[in-house]
């Protein structure tokens, strides 16, 4: 009978220990390594400083140019006197076999110079009051 | 009084009143200008293209005028004892009626109130002379 008691607690004894199923489930416990990468910081977009107008450069083709002779030039330079508007343009103008060749912003220019009538409240006598000049 | 450079072309405009001087082109060659400018702008153009920027016309006003001169351009170019000088149909027709012994003052007036002169200018042996002159 002590002998059977005893196998008995033998039996529990082992089937509580392998019964003992808590170890499957643990959580791994390995460790995470988390990597801590530099922070980018979003730097503003540096804004580029005004440049001034670029001067147009002459085409070395005359393609849209208009011809015009020289007392058409001496008009375009007299009215530019007059209104004391000169346009950058004015440095394309090419001389060349006795005649000038002008862009057609120059030839716009003349236009609006000749069509505008001159009054009062000019641009130019504007500035001769200020003594602008 | 404009001045216009363009290459080796040279524009003097005149705009108004009577404007009187001499353009000066080196030491041979002489422009004497005498004008009354209307409502149209008058001009001289010096052409020296073929020179180069090197070339450096001088303008001088003057006051006072020859007694024996009613206007308009003379030009003078040492070394060069004839000169061609044309001169547009459309001005020659103003003075062709006159009586011939006032023709030249005639034209002389016409150049004055109404011609543009055109000199176009070369260097000979470090010299400047005039190639042409066209009063239109």
């Amino acid at each position: 009978m002590k002998l059977l008691v005893g196998l008995m607690l033998i039996l529990i004894a082992q089937s509580a220990y392998s019964w003992d199923l808590s170890d499957l489930f643990k959580p791994n416990k390995t460790q995470k390594t988390t990597r801590h990468l530099p922070t980018k910081k979003k730097r503003a977009k540096e804004k580029p400083e005004p440049a001034p107008t670029p001067t147009p450069t002459p085409s070395p083709s005359r393609q849209n140019y208009h011809k015009v002779d020289i007392e058409w030039m001496a008009k375009y330079r007299a009215l530019e006197a007059v209104w004391a508007y000169q346009i950058p343009e004015d440095d394309l103008i090419q001389f060349e076999g006795g005649s000038y060749y002008v862009p057609p912003v120059v030839y716009r220019h003349f236009d609006d110079m000749a069509s505008t009538p001159k009054r009062n409240g000019s641009r130019t006598q504007n500035q001769q009051q200020r003594g602008d000049f | 009084m404009v001045i216009s450079k363009i290459g080796g072309a040279y524009l003097y405009i005149f705009r108004s009143g009577e404007p009187r001087g001499s353009v000066h082109a080196g030491s041979s060659i002489e422009v004497d200008y005498w004008l009354k400018v209307g409502s149209k702008p008058r001009f001289i153009s010096m052409d020296a293209t073929t020179i180069g920027t090197s070339f450096r016309p001088s303008i001088r006003e003057q006051q006072s005028a020859p007694a024996h001169w009613s206007g308009g351009f003379y030009i003078r170019s040492t070394g060069q004892g004839k000169l061609e000088i044309t001169i547009s149909q459309r001005l020659w027709e103003k003075v062709r009626d006159q009586p011939t012994q006032n023709q030249l003052k005639a034209l002389e007036q016409t150049l004055s109130r109404e011609a543009n002169l055109n000199v176009s200018i070369e260097r000979v042996k470090k010299e400047y002379r005039i190639r042409s002159v066209t009063i239109e």
